[in-house]
């Protein structure tokens, strides 16, 4: 079967096949969707809620799409979006849960915690999860997807110059975290990380 | 060290080769080391079903929307204040539609009316009106003959009269 471009995708809706046009949609960017979110979020369980949120959401607004930009851009500004307010609902949920059990945890208890947490998830996720949001999802787009700057400022909405910026702190970041915890690493400026951050 | 990133430099496009720099050894770094596990192929087969489920399930409140409980709730409450407008009104009538026998003859909704009027004034009313014998709602009125004697003989003061319908009444007791 002979796989069509988004353009011919888009004209399938325009011709009333929006079923066709949907199914070939999802069939062709449901991985990169999914690992897009799934690198936001973490747990496999919640990179498959929102990945399927994303194409719900892609299929009610499909009328609304004027074609303004690729189909590609909006499939991942709408996964960006579901990842950052999930994760910002969670640090809330987070937040709530250590307060009720912060009194009981003890020293030893801590310490089993984080050794638990480094055996479970890879220590490139631990360091991610230390970048906010927005920078973990440029990370994501041009470490992991190695998407042009231009094509992340659409999605983000921000300029070229923040972006690469703030790609380049993320870098760092990670590095530097890779450096402290997992052995040596030359990069330049590490030390110098500042800790406020560069917000979109 | 402790370099201050000017993000004019990244605008010019000065800082390229230092960040393609530093992603190169991070690559390097990171080389083999193991990702978050990839999901098993079923599970990109049955993907496009469950977000189809996933799309049906929010239009279902739309297709089905008539017996939703929200408008069968709706429709009875409706219906519920219309039963009671209607008993409402057969329990309130509106004053001049309503008889003066059927009014004295113990329907309850009607002696709020009734409280305008002392005993005295209904029951010359009703003795005058004929004893409600000309309406249709005779039902609503039991007195007997004797009463009515009796009603009579009080009304005409006649204290023989008034002791004949108490015998009267006594004898139709017995029988």
């Amino acid at each position: 079967m002979v796989e069509l471009d988004d353009k011919e995708l888009l004209e399938l809706y325009r011709l009333g096949q929006k079923e066709r046009m949907f199914n070939e949609l999802v069939g062709r960017y449901q991985k990169r969707i999914y690992w897009v979110v799934r690198r936001m979020v973490k747990r496999h369980e919640d990179a498959d809620d929102i990945a399927q949120d994303v194409f719900v959401k892609a299929y009610t607004a499909l009328e609304g799409f004027r074609g303004d930009s690729d189909i590609y851009t909006w499939l991942y500004r709408i996964a960006v979006n579901l990842s950052i307010n999930h994760l910002r609902k969670q640090k809330v949920r987070n937040a709530v849960d250590l307060d009720d059990y912060l009194p009981f945890l003890s020293r030893d208890a801590d310490q089993d915690k984080k050794m638990m947490r480094r055996e479970n998830v890879s220590f490139i996720e631990e360091a991610m999860e230390r970048l906010p949001e927005k920078q973990r999802a440029v990370f994501i787009m041009r470490y992991y997807e190695e998407m042009p700057y231009e094509q992340i400022s659409s999605i983000l909405g921000t300029s070229v110059g923040g972006l690469k910026a703030n790609f380049h702190h993320a870098v760092k970041k990670v590095a530097a975290y890779v450096k402290e915890n997992h052995g040596s690493l030359n990069l330049e400026d590490v030390e110098g990380i500042a800790d406020n951050e560069d917000e979109l | 060290m402790g370099k201050k990133l000017n993000s004019e430099a990244y605008k010019m496009n000065r800082m390229d080769d230092v960040i393609e720099k530093d992603v190169a050894e991070l690559r390097s770094f990171l080389e083999g080391v193991p990702g978050p596990s990839e999901p098993h192929p079923a599970y990109w087969n049955n993907f496009l079903l469950r977000v189809h489920e996933r799309i049906e399930e929010k239009q279902v409140p739309k297709k089905k929307a008539w017996w939703s409980p929200a408008l069968i709730w709706g429709s009875l409450s409706g219906v519920a204040a219309l039963l009671l407008v209607t008993y409402l009104t057969n329990l309130f009538p509106f004053g001049n539609d309503i008889p003066e026998g059927e009014m004295l003859a113990g329907n309850t909704g009607a002696k709020t009316v009734l409280t305008t009027k002392t005993i005295d004034q209904e029951l010359d009313d009703f003795i005058i009106s004929g004893g409600g014998a000309d309406t249709d709602e005779t039902a609503y009125f039991m007195l007997t003959q004797g009463e009515i004697e009796m009603l009579n003989a009080i009304e005409a003061d006649d204290d023989d009269a008034i002791l004949r319908a108490i015998i009267g009444e006594d004898v139709s007791l017995e029988i």
